[in-house]
């Protein structure tokens, strides 16, 4: 027999995350896994194949939590769920990572044919929407310039703790506290880092290091909030000591 | 669905479009494939309805090309191969009115894409019903794009890739603000006013407003609560809005 699919569901109001579960649950070959109340990540639970994401109702918390799920499961495969009509609003659902819509007039049975159908990687489509991603993709793809492959002098692990702490958004002060050295010794770092990477700008480093990879990618959410570190979370904004 | 009939379309936009371009109007097509006796019969199958009428049977891309310069073409429906992105392009070229479907084996191919993103306007496989085929001309000749499942399973995903990066531009452009501008913000995000912002960083009231005046500019909106928004939606803070 094959494995079932796990499914989370994703959804701000309880009521309807119990009722979606409840009646999957009915169905066979399918095992709702998760219901997350919100996009904070829990630790140690099941990887999920499908995650369902309420999109009924406010569109852009909807798409913030599109892009959290993928970064939370990102091997799973997630569906937009409820949307009004085949217009714009799913192609920016298909952009954030949904490899799947189903409208608000569907019903249990289209819902799991949707999923069966996602998780067999295909895309139920209508001919409206294939022309849509295909624009949408047109139109990114002009906008997008490759990363520049420049070649940089290697940075010192001091330097790259310095670099972090300025993507985390610290002025030389707060930097020199965290570092334990003086401002001018910070100054200095910032200076040699400029030269390295070729910029002049505290802000240009800190994207081009991005390109180049040589910071960890800001995680989805807030990345104002990981300035304060103590989340324990992994990446450049708690480079620094623990509070 | 669609109707293949007469105009009996319920939307008033096709509805115009159709009767403009006349209900005795057939579509004009042009069939490509190597084997003879397929595209007869397909032909003699197309022209039945009298919604179609066939201009053209030939063996290859080349040849389809060829005819586009002695009469009117609608859609060519051609069979995939290796020049297929090519023609399509070609097409373009020469008489932008006409449309390309494309009908090959199996949907697991790269040059698929390549092909719509090229411009084709369809693509089956023959594995699909004539029925499928019939309908998928009808919304091509309408504006529509039409794929199969697992061919808009794989450009959702090349969607969802070139999204990942505009993405993560977007959310490194918490850069173009001040760490003290974006602590601030953070703050209003909170619903505290400027005198509980200023009292809580042992600013002065004054210094406040110009820093919130300064992050209104920067980021081209013109209120408190605008900010917060863009910034919540590009992921720089947490929203706490609706919690």
């Amino acid at each position: 027999m094959q494995p079932s699919i796990r499914v989370a569901v994703v959804s701000e109001e309880r009521m309807f995350r119990e009722a979606l579960a409840a009646s999957l649950s009915g169905y066979e070959g399918l095992e709702v896994t998760a219901l997350p109340g919100d996009g904070i990540s829990v630790e140690g639970e099941e990887p999920s194949d499908i995650v369902l994401i309420d999109a009924a109702s406010d569109f852009q918390v909807a798409l913030l939590r599109t892009w959290e799920a993928r970064e939370r499961w990102p091997e799973a495969k997630l569906i937009a769920l409820g949307l009004d009509r085949e217009d714009d609003s799913v192609v920016d659902f298909i952009e954030a990572g949904a490899q799947g819509y189903v409208l608000k007039g569907a019903s249990p049975d289209g819902l799991v044919e949707v999923i069966r159908s996602v998780h067999q990687g295909r895309t139920p489509c209508s001919p409206g929407v294939v022309a849509s991603v295909l624009a949408r993709i047109a139109a990114l793809s002009g906008m997008r310039p490759d990363p520049p492959q420049r070649k940089v002098e290697p940075l010192t692990l001091r330097e790259r703790e310095v670099l972090a702490l300025l993507a985390a958004g610290l002025g030389n002060k707060e930097v020199g506290r965290r570092l334990r050295i003086t401002v001018q010794t910070v100054k200095n770092h910032v200076h040699r880092i400029l030269e390295k990477l070729q910029v002049h700008r505290r802000r240009e480093a800190v994207r081009i290091a991005y390109d180049l990879g040589l910071l960890a990618e800001p995680r989805e959410t807030a990345v104002w909030e990981r300035r304060a570190g103590g989340q324990g979370a992994a990446g450049p904004f708690d480079g620094g000591e623990k509070a | 669905m669609i109707d293949t009939g007469e105009c009996t379309i319920a939307n008033p936009f096709s509805g115009r479009d159709t009767a403009s371009r006349g209900e005795r109007e057939a579509l004009r097509l042009v069939i490509a494939d190597r084997h003879q006796l397929f595209r007869d019969c397909l032909a003699a199958f197309l022209a039945e309805g009298q919604r179609f009428e066939v201009v053209g049977k030939v063996s290859n891309g080349r040849e389809a090309l060829d005819r586009l310069g002695e009469t009117r073409v609608d859609i060519l429906l051609v069979a995939l191969e290796d020049g297929s992105c090519g023609l399509v392009r070609e097409v373009e070229a020469r008489s932008p009115s006409s449309k390309v479907v494309l009908l090959g084996r199996d949907d697991s191919e790269e040059r698929v894409l390549d092909c719509l993103q090229a411009g084709a306007c369809g693509y089956l496989v023959r594995d699909q019903s004539l029925a499928d085929l019939r309908s998928a001309i009808e919304a091509v000749s309408q504006g529509d794009t039409v794929c199969t499942p697992r061919i808009a399973h794989s450009l959702c995903a090349r969607l969802a890739r070139l999204g990942r990066e505009r993405r993560r531009r977007a959310r490194l452009d918490y850069l173009t603000l001040t760490p003290r501008e974006l602590e601030i913000l953070s703050l209003i995000s909170e619903s505290l006013s400027n005198q509980e912002i200023a009292r809580r960083l042992f600013l002065s009231v004054h210094t406040v407003k110009n820093h919130v005046h300064k992050t209104l500019e920067t980021l081209g909106v013109n209120s408190r609560w605008a900010a917060v928004r863009h910034a919540v939606e590009r992921g720089w803070i947490q929203d706490r809005r609706r919690r």
